[in-house]
């Protein structure tokens, strides 16, 4: 009997993630792809930390900024906003984890549109908003679907951080790749292989539909 | 009255056009023609002042954004939306209505439905024009606008500019390599390379030189 529990959980911090840096992601991208200021690139390097870092030193991060040790965990705390061993605990490492690659493929978008496109479209009067809407993302639609992919897949599968972050608890916590390890812990090899089995369709999936898309961007 | 005095790298940019007057700058290659309509449009931030019908455009305290100054800009390279229509890029800055009266003025109402991918140099120039035309601007800039386009349609262009540079009384500027193109078109001209202001007839004169 396969336990459903930990697909749900990993398919509902994926689609939530997928949703939150959507939308963000659009934002820190256009920062990055278009300011000037010095800022950008001092936040840079931050944004792309998870494509380097080992994810336990990003989860124990997470852990210690938003536990109790620290002056913004208790704060929260005190605010009744527990992000630590739950749900949004999932989110938040799941959205820190997954921002480079929310992050780097809408830049390269965002860089590719030609600036007289934009440029066009701030002399007939419409503003940088307007234009993002109107020009830029409709231009860069293939880059932000590969990144939303790609944030959605990275998620399903994510392990360390959300371990750390989000602990192992059964019908809460546990996502399908944590569930996987456990399943190997216990020695069940055939629970283990049917979760990891779904989990390689679904990578594969991507990787499929996003070599479909590279194809479609090409004509 | 649109009065113009700019300082750009190369160049010092002195001129004042009356409503509905055409402006050609002529000059070689990389001497900053192009550099002097950006500057102009507010893509570039140039030393100077600028003032448009009475509205500061640029002086020194102030610089305003491109979307605040009314211009209607013909980009070298069109700079057409690619996932536009042709219709839905010359509605852009005005209406579908107003849109489809200006591309019939052109005689491209047949290309409204496609996407700028689909169209030839010379169809883009022509729809690059009648976007910047469609907003009804306060000054049109143009640079090299005819360069796609044969002998006849350039006439036909270049006409369709002078009847709607009346009927708007916008002031154009435009910058173009073929002197006939310049001669045809413009009141005035500025000469880049000798920082000369000319009428048309004393352009002529000048080019025959």
């Amino acid at each position: 009997m396969i336990d459903y529990s930990p697909f749900l959980i990993s398919f509902e911090v994926a689609i939530s993630t997928t949703l939150v840096l959507g939308v963000v992601g659009i934002f820190i991208s256009y920062f990055l792809a278009f300011s000037k200021s010095v800022w950008a690139d001092i936040v840079e390097p931050f944004i792309m930390s998870p494509l380097v870092l080992p994810p336990t030193v990003l989860g124990f991060y997470i852990m210690y900024i938003f536990g109790l040790q620290s002056p913004l965990g208790r704060f929260l705390n005190n605010i009744g906003i527990h992000l630590l061993f739950n749900f949004n605990g999932l989110l938040l490492g799941s959205i820190i984890y997954s921002l480079p690659f929310a992050v780097s493929p809408v830049v390269s978008g965002f860089r590719s549109v030609p600036k007289s496109i934009i440029e066009a479209s701030y002399t007939l009067g419409k503003s940088k908003f307007y234009t993002l809407l109107k020009v830029i993302i409709p231009n860069s639609k293939y880059s932000i679907i590969s990144a939303l992919v790609l944030v959605f897949s990275h998620t399903i599968g994510e392990f360390g951080v959300v371990l750390m972050v989000g602990g192992d608890i059964p019908g809460k916590t546990r996502t399908a790749s944590i569930a996987i390890f456990d399943y190997v812990q216990e020695l069940n090899y055939k629970q283990a292989n049917i979760t990891a089995l779904i989990l390689f369709a679904i990578a594969m999936s991507t990787l499929i539909f996003l070599q479909i898309l590279k194809r479609l961007q090409e004509r | 009255m649109m009065e113009i005095r700019i300082e750009t790298k190369f160049f010092k940019f002195e001129i004042n056009l009356s409503k509905s007057q055409i402006l050609g700058i002529v000059g070689p290659s990389g001497i900053g023609k192009t550099t002097t309509l950006r500057a102009i449009a507010g893509l570039e931030e140039p030393k100077g002042k600028i003032v448009v019908d009475g509205e500061v455009w640029l002086d020194k305290n102030l610089s305003l954004a491109p979307k605040k100054r009314s211009i209607g800009f013909v980009f070298q390279d069109f700079a057409l939306f690619p996932n536009m229509s042709v219709l839905e890029n010359v509605a852009y800055a005005s209406s579908k209505e107003h849109a489809l009266e200006i591309l019939k003025a052109f005689n491209i109402e047949h290309l409204k439905d496609k996407r700028p991918n689909k169209l030839s140099g010379g169809e883009r120039q022509r729809v690059a024009i009648a976007r910047a035309i469609a907003r009804a601007p306060k000054v049109l800039l143009m640079d090299e606008p005819f360069s796609a386009l044969d002998r006849k349609t350039k006439h036909f262009i270049q006409d369709k500019i002078l009847e709607f540079s009346k009927m708007y009384k916008f002031y154009t500027i435009f910058v173009a390599h073929d002197l006939k193109d310049v001669v045809r078109l413009s009141d005035l001209v500025f000469s880049v390379e000798d920082q000369k202001l000319l009428s048309k007839e004393e352009f002529e004169e000048y080019s025959l030189m």
